[in-house]
Parts: C-alpha cells; structure tokens; sequence
C-alpha cells in the first residue's frame, strides 16, 4: 500500500481562515462543499484531491446547480438514441424503405438506423481573456465530444455575442469580436469541418463578457455508438485506461473553475492560464487515426469506451469513464506521457491540454493500438511527445486511485467526483414589468429610408463577410451555405435524398424584458429557421447563458428560462409522431456571466434545432426565384415594435423600452410550422424567409439579395391605404414566414394553410428590375435600387472587421 | 479501371470528397498514407494530393510535405506520364516540390504567397470561375467545358507569384492552364473575380507537357450539381435553379466533375508523353 500524500491542513479551520487557505490554494470551492468533503473522507483532502475536485465539482463540470432544473426539458422522443449525459446527444434519421424514399415516421426505435450527434458548448470565459484561442478550443473541444461518441463530424456552428462596437469599450470589442471569428475559422478550416451557420449580435451587455457558442453535428450508424463509460466486464476481466493524443502539459490549468466564476481583469494573467492551448492539425491525424483504432475495436468484438478529455482533463476524463460503470480505476502517473517529466500531480490530472482522449480497452488491445498510434499514424512526429500509452487499470471496488513516485495521491470513492453536492439557490420573481406604455404612433412617410439605416446597422447587416473567413463546403456535402438560407444544410449521404439542416435562435435586444419569452422566443426561432429551409424540426439542443445563480432574481431567470424552452419544445411537437416532443437532446449550462461591475448578462438561452428534409429537393433558399411570383405572409399582425430594430437604430427609445413585444403564442407558432411544412412538401413554395430582425420589410430586401447581395429581382410590396399603420406594418417583429408562391399555386397554398387554421396575406409581388418599391393600396409611394441597399447592408459590419483581416 | 491514389499527408482534409469526386468520373480511388511503403506507389495510375493544412502550413504552405520522400515516388510516376493533380494544399505542395512548373525541375520556380488584393486578405472562401488556356495534357480532355468552370476556392495561401518575367514566360509556354475569370467567362476584374491577387489571374499552373497540374480552387467541391449555390450567374446557376425540387437532377454532375473527367481520361493515355 503506497502512503498518502501529506493533506491540505482545511479540516480544524475556522470559517475565515478556509476561506483564505482555500484561495491561496487557487481552489473555488465553497466553505460548506469542503467541510462535507472532510466529513466524508475523515481526514484532509491531498492537494490533488483538491484541486481535482475544484474542476469536477465547479459548475461548469457539475451542473451542482441546474441539474434538478434541467429535468423538466424534454429530452425523450421516438427519434432520441440518447438524450443528454453523454458527451453528445444521439438521434436517428428517417430510414429508407424498401423504395429507396425515407419517411419521417420510420424513425423510431427498431433496427439500427443511421444518426446524427449534437454537441453545444459554451467558451464564453476564455474567449474574453484570449478570443483566438478561447474560441478555436471552443470548437475543438465541441468536435472532440462528437468524435468520441464514433461520429464524423460534418459541421460547426457558432452562436456570437460581442459587445457595443461603438460604444466605450469599442477597441477592445473590436479585438475580441476579430479574434474569435479568427479562433473560430483557424480551428474548423484546419480540422476539415464545414461552418455551416452563424449568429451574431452586438449589444454593450456583452462588453465584457462575450458570449461563445459553438454546435457541432456528426453522422454514425447508431450500431456503432460508442459508450462513455467502460463496460461492466471491467471489473472482471484485465482492462486498461489508454491515453492517446498530446503529452500532458500545464496548460488549461483549471479551465473548468475558472469558467464557473467571474472574469475577474486583477489576476488576468493567472486566468489566462487556464486557457487552453489549439492544436486543430494535430486533432486532424488523430481523427484519422481514432478512426481506425475504432475500427479495430470493433471488429475485435470486445466492447470499449471511449471520452475525450475537456474540462477536468484527465481526472474528469477518468473519474467519469470508471464511476459511471460503478468502476474504479488505478492511474499510474509516471507511465503518463507528459511535457515535463517532474510535473507535480495535481497539475497532470487537471491540466485541460488539448487533443487527448481516454479509452478504456481490453489489455490484449493495448499493444496494437500503441502501433496504430505511434507508428502508423506517427503522432510523434506531429508533436513532440504525442502518442498513445496504458496508464491505468480498472478494478471492481469503485475507488479512484492516483500514484505517482510510489505516492499516492487521490484515493476516493469514484462517484464523490462526478457526484456534486447540489446546490438549491433561492429564487425569487422579479417586479412584474410595468404594462406595456400607450405609446403615439410612430409615422414615418420615409420607410424605405427606414430600411437603408437598418440594413446598415450592425444588428441587420450582412454576415457575409464573416461567412468568407470559414470554410463552408471542405467534405463536399453542403446543400445550403451560410447566407444561403436561413439554415444551413448539408447531404448527410450523397446519393441517397435524405438532407439535413441546422438553424439557430436566441435574440439578446429583448431577452432582459421576459426570461421565459427569451427562451421559448429562441427556440421558436431556430425552429422557424429550419422550417424556412422546409426541412422537419427534428431535435433541439441549447447553451444556457447566464448570469451569477447566487442572485434570486438570477436564478429565477435560469428557471423561468428553461421552463421557456420546455413548453415551445412540448408545443411544437415532433412532426410524424403527435404527442411526442421535440427533444432536448444535448445542451450546456454556463453561468457567472456578468460585467466586471457585476450585473448579469440578460439571460441567453442559444438554442440550435436539426431538420431534416426525407427528399432534399425540396429545400428551398431565401434568394427569389421569378418575376410575377407573390411574396405571401404567413403570420399574424400585431404592430408591436418593442424591442424592434426598427426601434433600436431609428432611436425610438420609449418604443424600444416600453412598447409592446411580438406576441409569442406557442399553439400558433405549431400551426404555422405545420402549414408552411404542408405546402413546402407540396411543392408550393419557392423560396422562403422568416420574419425577424428588422420586420417584413427587412425579409423583402433580404430575399432579393441573397447571400451576395447580388439582385436581380426586386419586390413591390404594399400594406394598404393606411399610412398611419405603414411603420407598424413594415417593421414589427411578430413571427412568421415570408413564401414565393407561383400565382398559380396560390389556391393551392392557402388551401395548405387553411387546415392548420393559418390565414395567408399577400404582402408583395416580385419584380423583373431589381428595385424595392412600396405601394399604398396599388399607389407607389417610394423606391430603392437594391443595389444601393445592397451596398449598405454588404458593408455594415466592415468598420468591425476590416483591421482584421488577415485572421 | 484507372487506380488513382489519394494521397493522405499529417493534415490533408479533403480525402473523402475528391475519391468521391474521382470515382464519381470513372476512376477506382483510394487514400494511402503518406508513410505508406515505396512499392505501394507503383499500384497506382495516377495521383492526386488533395487539400488540407499539411503539417501544419509550418514553413510556407505545402513546404514540408514537399520534403517528404512521398514526393519522390510521385515524380518518378510523373516522369513516368502518370498524371498528377494538386489540389490547393496539394497544389503548394506541387509547387514546392519544384514539380510545377518544372522548367527546372526540382527547383522551386514560383511561391504561393498570401492572399492580398486591395479588397480583401487572408482567407477567403466563396465561389470563382475559372477558364482554361489552350493546351496538352489534362486540357485536351476537357473540351468545350472548359471554357468555364465554377468551383468554390477557400485558402489563405493562393497567390501565384514570382518575378513578372517568369509567368511571361509561362504564359508563352502555355503553362497557365487555368485563370479566373468573370462569371461571363470575359476577364477578371479584380477582386472578387481573382480572389488572392494571382499573377496574370492564375487559378492552376501546370508542368510543360500539362500532366501535372497544381490547382488552388476546389473541383470536388462542384462536381454534384446539389454543390452549386443558386445564385450562381450563368449556365450552371439557370441549371442549379431548374434542378428544384428535382433530387435526381440535383444529384447529377456539377461544373467541376468535367476535370475529375478530364483527369480520368489522360489517366487512360497511359505513359504516353
């Protein structure tokens, strides 16, 4: 029996003196947590214990302090292979027939099907500290939970939240915002991983604390699902726990805590060093190379595990695959390859050193995996240090043991580390906000001049000049491309017509004013966004931002949040099976997002929803398709401009503030989805835009640019005689979609819409020149060329970027 | 059947689509390593390097792969008359090897240099037109549809340079095999007709009998028509936006399949040089 590393003298100190012992130690766990860790083991935590408990029990590892919330989101449904707990969610695709076609409703469980992986991931902390890097690990750990579960990864996308660009901190925003779409685009183009889709906003909340979300989607055939936890013949027969990828290094060092707490700029320097470092080329030969180690295993006929190493780095990795079987595990530092060979232990075990996974394999297996890795596969000669080494058994008394120098240096029950003591915070409601003002009628004759300010603002202006720092179409599957659409798409298997889509919601301008609005609103809108495309919402998965959950009124936002998410999930349904929902079937919590002064973030449910298209021709764009189609609304006018764009950037203020917001009702958001998915799979509609940012008349000029801005047809669009209403007309916000419907398909269409209970307006008509003209009741009252809106709305985002760009 | 070997270097990204590409044109094409044993070469009619970030870009884009002993069995087979196409990472790898142009060969005779225009620098994906000069080799198989190619391009490293006489010189020898140029097919007007500031709007430089090929944009990237965005101005855009709704034409060829073809083809030819 080894000794025990001397304790960390905690346990006989009073309530003062912890605290300080606990900083000096660099450790963020809370008074109360310490004491019960002491109580439970009956003696003082090593340094080891300490700091790996710091990592698996902060929040970001733990979920200490959502985890009973986040029950209450769906995340079951016939389509769910696995919902979350894993490294990434699970869900199948419709099979194919004995036809060839596939149909929505054979997707339940049965024979093996083929799947999709979802992962989302936050990196909001260190792309503040360090965007490049903060954001491109922010995308090479989201790849590396999908590649784990035996997937492919065959898309990215980004959810972006920066700062006011002209507001106090401009220079700083600036250099975080050309960071980050540098991180982002460094890391995905070098890893051979389209970007499929991005949102991006701007609003001085986020000054200091920018929020980073990444997506990332897989294909696997479901029998070839990889489990997260060792099988139970562990404990019987001889398996090892095999460490491939980069050496083990210092850097990350308690990149889990560090991002379950507040930025805090007086200790900048030691907080940078909990950012990890990117290797995206590494990561590349050592996909290549799982692939095939994978593929060994499984026609070895043994069953294996395989985790990635994030958060917590090894000691998570390893905690979690041997505690989650009712394993323990005997890790040997000193056979660990590592940078430093006298690097103490407690840094080795929590250090997040990028590119490692952790696979728990038969010992027969270890030899010829250690050659795939080292000598076919060379990873040596990549990094300095890499390849693949056994550097621990498990065994059937469920403890997890550390030893290094004949020490040992953890020894504790395997489920104390990946089992938090949960936290209830106290809740409280926030006032009732005061009833939406009576507010004058915003007049203005100059609607199109309107327009122009709004296509140029940063919150309407085109992405596109982000799009081009990403690589959209590396693996040669993309279907729809960034600007394209309002969703990217890519054919999953090329040959066959299955197609699937993802699309993106979350809006910050008005989530402060209702947090359960914010959140069902986010959903709403990445559904519509899938739905614009044609494709069948298929599954959901979210990224919970938030501000500090010690505040009631924080956490009443967190809870009011996700019950928000449930109920649009429940209310939208899965199409093809009634009753079922749509499911939750990955996510992430990332709390302690505050200004340096302290106030939260407004409260950021990012949600991302998959679609999927039995027969990808019936996609659609939202780039008009032929002079004499009609635009038809489907939507419901409310003429609310709170909140609006319009409000923002033409400095209504007291509309912007008080007026009343789009109403958002769940029961009609489910009819529209299902009358624009009727007539899309019918054929009717030629291309289609929902209405967002910006209103109806944003939609118009957005559909004749199209991703370039290169018109070529224009819009007559009229919303009848009364100018006092115009503005109301032009620029709420209320959710719907706008179609392009052949007049000769327009019966057809409305009659698609009228089981649903949905009403159709004809707001507009496409037009051979390329020019926005507004009537009134059939009288032109004004008219753009698009070229010149085009020209404003291509470069409105310039002044952001344009010192950046050789990222 | 014409064997074509995708060769796969420490970070290569673009293997699955261009065999898909390739046996999409005819060809039986497989990815081998770049470790792989000198003999396993010799299998292979043909190759092509595709694209990714090998080892990293460290040095210069493609400079270290070129160093690689990989490249000595991939010249031997190009002396041979095997074709050879680079692929954007590929193609700096050509370059660097000294393989394209080749006048001398061996030595490095031109640089792909980083992207700069006055409009834009640094990396850039979206979608460009290319044309073929007149010329042997690779080109003699394209016929009439090499009068215009859409492709998407995407690198950070793409701007064929050298002193102005050397691509004088190699516009006389017919070496510029592809130049972009505007989506009328007419020449290129800058940014965003040539993306990266080329020399002479150089898209793909190949060696003088035109077997070798060093190309920086991304054929299998448009050789499925289901690739093309709809707003693509011309033939292939009308053709892309009369594919609606019709997945068995969507899921037909694309501009770029044309010199998977081509390739396929002068493969065919054997040795003969």
């Amino acid at each position: 029996m080894m000794p025990l590393a001397p304790g960390v003298a905690l346990r006989d100190l009073d309530d003062a003196a912890l605290a300080l012992g606990l900083r000096d130690a660099g450790v963020q766990l809370r008074l109360e947590e310490v004491r019960r860790l002491c109580d439970t083991l009956g003696r003082d935590p090593t340094r080891a214990e300490l700091f790996l408990l710091n990592s698996m029990w902060s929040e970001h590892c733990s979920y200490k302090s959502t985890r009973a919330l986040l029950k209450r989101l769906p995340t079951a449904a016939p389509n769910v292979v696995l919902g979350p707990g894993a490294d990434a969610g699970v869900v199948r695709l419709p099979r194919r027939g004995p036809d060839g076609r596939a149909r929505l409703e054979d997707s339940g469980p049965g024979a093996p099907g083929r799947c999709v992986v979802l992962g989302h991931e936050s990196h909001n902390h260190p792309s503040q500290l360090l965007p490049v890097e903060g954001a491109a690990t922010g995308i090479g750990g989201i790849v590396r939970d999908v590649y784990c579960m035996g997937a492919d990864v065959v898309g990215v996308l980004d959810v972006l939240r920066f700062g006011d660009p002209q507001g106090p901190q401009a220079d700083a925003v600036r250099q975080i915002a050309r960071g980050v779409v540098g991180g982002v685009a460094a890391y995905g183009n070098a890893l051979g991983v389209p970007n499929l889709g991005g949102d991006v906003e701007f609003e001085a909340d986020f000054d200091d604390n920018c929020l980073v979300n990444v997506v990332a989607l897989g294909l696997m055939d479901e029998d070839e699902l990889i489990p997260s936890v060792a099988p139970a013949v562990a404990a019987a027969e001889s398996y090892a726990l095999l460490l491939v990828g980069k050496p083990t290094d210092d850097s990350g060092l308690g990149g889990a805590a560090f991002a379950s707490g507040l930025l805090d700029t007086g200790e900048d320097t030691q907080q940078r060093g909990a950012v990890q470092l990117p290797d995206p080329f590494f990561k590349r030969v050592l996909t290549e190379a799982n692939k095939k180690a994978f593929a060994f295993l499984r026609q070895s006929g043994a069953p294996f595990a395989v985790k990635d190493l994030g958060a917590a780095g090894l000691g998570g990795a390893a905690s979690e695959i041997a505690a989650g079987a009712g394993l323990g595990l005997d890790l040997d530092l000193d056979l660990l390859h590592r940078v430093r060979a006298d690097e103490a232990a407690q840094v080795l075990i929590v250090s997040e050193t990028q590119e490692r996974y952790a696979l728990a394999v038969p010992q027969a297996a270890v030899e010829p995996l250690v050659a795939l890795y080292e000598k076919e596969f060379e990873l040596g000669a990549m990094v300095r240090g890499a390849g693949a080494r056994a550097i621990g058994r498990f065994v059937a008394t469920p403890r997890f043991r550390v030893f290094q120098n004949g020490v040992c240096h953890v020894d504790l029950p395997s489920v104390l580390i990946t089992e938090a003591p949960r936290i209830d915070w106290p809740r409280a409601a926030r006032p009732a906000p005061a009833a939406a003002a009576a507010l004058p009628r915003p007049v203005s004759g100059n609607v199109l001049g309107d327009l122009r300010a709004l296509l140029g603002s940063t919150g309407g202006a085109s992405r596109h000049w982000l799009f081009q720092r990403y690589d959209c179409e590396v693996q040669g599957r993309t279907l729809l491309r960034p600007g394209d659409a309002d969703a990217g798409a890519i054919v999953p298997h090329p040959g066959e017509p299955l197609g699937i889509a993802m699309g993106l919601g979350g809006l910050a301008r008005t989530a402060r004013r209702d947090a359960w609005r914010a959140a069902a609103g986010a959903v709403c809108e990445a559904v519509r966004n899938v739905v614009a495309v044609g494709a069948t919402p298929w599954a959901l998965t979210d990224c919970l931002n938030y501000g500090s959950p010690e505040t009631p009124h924080g956490m009443q936002d967190l809870s009011d949040g996700v019950d928000g998410l449930a109920a649009a999930a429940r209310a939208l349904g899965l199409r093809g099976f009634p009753g079922a929902p749509l499911a939750f079937v990955s996510g992430n919590v990332s709390l302690y997002n505050a200004s340096l002064a302290g106030r939260a973030i407004p409260p950021s449910p990012l949600v991302a929803c998959l679609g999927v298209w039995c027969d990808f021709g019936r996609a659609h764009g939202v780039r008009l398709q032929a002079a004499g189609n009609l635009v038809l609304w489907v939507g419901e006018e409310d003429r609310a401009l709170g909140g609006s764009l319009w409000a923002r950037v033409t400095a209504h203020t007291a509309w912007f503030d008080a007026g009343p917001l789009p109403r958002l009702d769940l029961e009609r958001e489910c009819a529209r989805m299902h009358a624009v998915l009727d007539a899309s799979d019918a054929g009717l509609v030629q291309s289609c835009h929902d209405v967002g940012d910006g209103g109806i008349v944003m939609a118009l000029a957005e559909m004749t640019f199209a991703r370039r801005g290169a018109a070529t047809l224009g819009v007559r669009f009229d919303f009848g005689a009364d100018e006092t209403a115009v503005v109301e007309r032009a620029f709420a916000e209320s959710p719907g979609y706008l179609c392009e419907v052949r007049a000769a398909d327009r019966a057809a269409f409305e009659a698609a819409c009228a089981p649903h209970g949905v009403a159709v307006h004809a707001v507009g008509v496409v037009l051979a020149e390329p020019v926005l003209e507004r009537a009134a009741a059939g009288v032109e009252r004004e008219r753009a060329a698009c070229a010149d809106l085009a020209a404003v709305w291509r470069t409105g985002l310039q002044h952001i970027f344009d010192a950046g760009s050789d990222a | 059947m014409i064997r074509v070997a995708v060769v796969q270097f420490p970070g290569s990204n673009c293997e699955r689509e261009t065999v898909a590409a390739l046996v999409a044109a005819g060809a039986v094409a497989t990815v081998v390593r770049w470790n792989a044993p000198a003999a396993r070469w010799d299998e292979f009619d043909a190759y092509v390097l595709p694209g990714g970030f090998s080892y990293e870009d460290r040095v210069r884009a493609g400079a270290i792969a070129a160093q690689h002993r990989v490249l000595d069995a991939i010249a031997a087979g190009a002396d041979a008359g095997k074709p050879v196409l680079g692929l954007c990472n590929g193609a700096q790898i050509l370059v660097e090897a000294g393989l394209v142009p080749g006048i001398e060969p061996g030595h490095v005779e031109v640089a792909l240099a980083a992207n700069s225009t006055p409009e834009w620098s640094g990396y850039y994906c979206d979608w460009v037109h290319l044309a073929a000069n007149p010329g042997p080799g690779l080109r003699a198989h394209l016929g009439p549809a090499g009068a215009l190619i859409p492709m998407p391009t995407a690198h950070g490293q793409g701007r064929f340079t050298a002193r102005p006489e050397v691509f004088e010189d190699l516009a006389r020898r017919g070496q510029i095999a592809f130049r972009y140029v505007a989506p009328d097919g007419g020449a290129a007007q800058g940014f965003p007709d040539n993306p990266n500031g080329s020399c002479r709007d150089t898209a793909g430089l190949c060696d003088a009998g035109g077997r070798v090929l060093a190309l920086m944009p991304h054929p299998e990237r448009s050789a499925w028509l289901y690739q093309v965005p709809e707003e693509l101005p011309g033939e292939w855009g009308r053709r892309r936006r009369a594919a609606a709704g019709d997945v068995a034409a969507l899921a037909g060829p694309g501009p770029g399949r044309a010199l998977y073809a081509a390739f396929v083809a002068l493969a065919a030819t054997g040795g003969a040089r």
